[in-house]
């Protein structure tokens, strides 16, 4: 079973629509959740954890569903994205208390001591949360929804306002978890940061799903944005000349003006990225050339982002 | 279950803000100073002390407002905060959080309203001279000071699951309806909660002679009556405000 399963959920705001029949399957490991604002990754989480009844459709954790049955959420911690708080309180008092509300009696003292080692915020934790910066609210948020060890964790935004040295130990953090069976699910504006941990990406426009799974998968997908390629090797205009020839390449471009491309770079357009690599050392052995470095440009999960969005915009206009 | 019983404990703590405890004593030193100074001009009889007092500034205001306060910010407070996120996601059913918040806030609503009830019986007794001892005036309008705390408490606390601006609107019902419309000749005094308080005051001060000044005008219900039209508004609010709250999705959460 599944950890994570959403089925055909839509919400409506009145005639508006946050979201439209999403339906997905997460397994243990970390999901990255991408999509402009709006998109709807804000519903889809508010859903997944409880705080929202989906206007048809279900949201199941280990095949309960979140809204109706209450105790399931005990598996779940959540970290919302907005920065408010018991401000009045300590940061040791407040994960203590959620860990308490979350079902840890005694134990809570021990297990807010341990979620704020976790998350780097044990070093201040008898400041009040209204003299904390933004980094150590982000950090204490985070604490409070590891605090009672959840199987789940819903992290909306959890990366803002963390410098990037604190993003590093987050992340290192994240994959721990993922790597001891926990569920993460996280949304971010840095894609960058999603990549680092994750390839498996759920990407969001309009309150739908446009596309889900492996980032190198729907890259592969998006046969209307050949993937660009960079190549280096000691003949670039014979290899980009018999590539072309081949059909396995649709543009190949010589002293591309981008950053990190270098004189006897070619930058090339593949519409068959996985025929390009089963091919083409037969074709080096055929030219008896060395290629020094070969690196995909645009499959970034930035790059995978824009090109959907282009999709996206094509299909409704 | 001990999760729940610490949600009751956090929402009483969470209850507990210094702002609040100040208006609740302001209110109340403006009271004890009016009994003060009413009691050294002319003594305190149990029957003055009850409708001029406890019937007009303790019951139609004093108690409305501090219920006002903490009801409204049952479930008010988290909102306007944005902290109810965090007691949504912990795994407690919506009807038995709201519960949980309302029984967190029930000690320190009948807290103040019975300190200070005390404490203005104390104040007519030293000041006024309240011909009966003490000791009986207070624990004869006890049960209606508690069932009146109640009731406003739990419909202040309806009000805020409903109203994000609840205190607003709590200040605009406890002025047109508690003061205003209670004075009102005709059946229309019935849907102000003071009206069931001053029933069961009247009632139970009867053989001390306090009741309305005009029975006529003001078509009193048995003490009996009015005792059970309080407990069906404090049941009666509670069991909706868990049902309201229960349904209501909290677009604002964050």
């Amino acid at each position: 079973m599944n950890p994570v399963s959403i089925r055909n959920i839509a919400k409506w705001y009145g005639e508006i629509a946050g979201l439209n029949k999403v339906s997905l399957e997460l397994q243990p490991g970390i999901t990255g959740l991408v999509g402009s604002n709006g998109a709807g990754k804000s519903t889809l989480m508010k859903i997944l954890t409880g705080q929202l009844k989906p206007s048809c459709g279900q949201s199941l954790i280990y095949g309960m569903d979140v809204w109706k049955t209450p105790l399931v959420r005990q598996r779940l911690g959540y970290a919302p994205e907005g920065d408010t708080f018991y401000e009045d309180m300590t940061v040791l008092a407040f994960v203590r208390a959620m860990g308490h509300l979350s079902g840890l009696g005694k134990s809570a003292d021990r297990f807010a001591r341990e979620a704020l080692e976790k998350t780097g915020a044990i070093e201040f934790s008898d400041k009040r949360l209204r003299a904390c910066s933004k980094g150590m609210r982000q950090r204490t948020k985070l604490a409070q929804a590891l605090v009672h060890k959840p199987d789940i964790l819903v992290l909306d935004e959890p990366l803002s306002g963390i410098d990037a040295g604190g993003r590093r130990e987050i992340l290192r953090l994240f994959e721990e978890l993922a790597s001891t069976g926990v569920t993460l699910i996280i949304s971010s504006h840095i894609l960058d940061e999603i990549e680092a941990v994750t390839s498996r990406i759920v990407f969001m426009a309009q309150g739908q799903v446009i596309a889900s799974g492996c980032l190198t998968e729907v890259r592969g997908l998006l046969k209307n944005h050949p993937q660009k390629l960079l190549i280096t090797s000691n003949a670039p205009r014979k290899l980009g000349s018999r590539l072309l020839e081949s059909g396995l390449v649709t543009g190949v471009v010589f002293n591309q003006q981008e950053a990190g491309v270098r004189e006897e770079d070619i930058v090339l357009r593949v519409p068959q990225v996985e025929r390009f690599y089963r091919e083409l050392p037969d074709l080096v052995i055929e030219l008896d050339i060395t290629i020094e470095r070969l690196i995909p440009l645009d499959s970034s999960a930035e790059a995978v982002f824009g090109y959907l969005m282009e999709n996206e915009t094509e299909g409704h206009e | 279950m001990n999760s729940w019983l610490y949600l009751v404990y956090f929402s009483f703590r969470r209850q507990l803000r210094p702002q609040r405890l100040v208006v609740s004593f302001i209110l109340f030193v403006a009271i004890a100073l009016l009994v003060g100074l009413m009691g050294l001009t002319n003594p305190w009889s149990v029957q003055g002390f009850a409708r001029w007092i406890l019937g007009l500034p303790f019951c139609r205001f004093f108690l409305p407002i501090i219920t006002l306060t903490l009801g409204a910010a049952i479930i008010g407070d988290d909102r306007e905060d944005k902290t109810l996120v965090y007691l949504t996601v912990r795994p407690f059913s919506r009807w038995s959080l709201y519960l949980a918040k309302v029984l967190g806030s029930i000690p320190l609503a009948l807290g103040i309203a019975v300190g200070a009830f005390f404490g203005i019986c104390i104040t007519a007794s030293i000041c006024g001279g309240l011909s009966s001892p003490l000791g009986t005036v207070t624990w004869l309008f006890l049960p209606t000071i508690i069932l009146g705390t109640l009731a406003y408490l739990t419909f202040f606390g309806w009000l805020g699951t409903v109203f994000r601006n609840a205190t607003l609107i709590g200040i605009a019902h406890v002025f047109l309806v508690e003061l205003f419309m209670s004075q009102t000749p005709g059946v229309l005094k019935r849907i102000s909660i003071s009206f069931y308080v001053r029933c069961m005051l009247y009632d139970a001060g009867k053989e001390y002679g306090v009741g309305p000044r005009n029975k006529v005008v003001f078509q009193p219900v048995d003490g009996g009556d009015a005792a059970m039209a309080l407990i069906a508004i404090a049941v009666g609010f509670l069991l909706l405000g868990m049902f309201w709250f229960s349904r209501h999705e909290y677009r604002d959460l964050t």
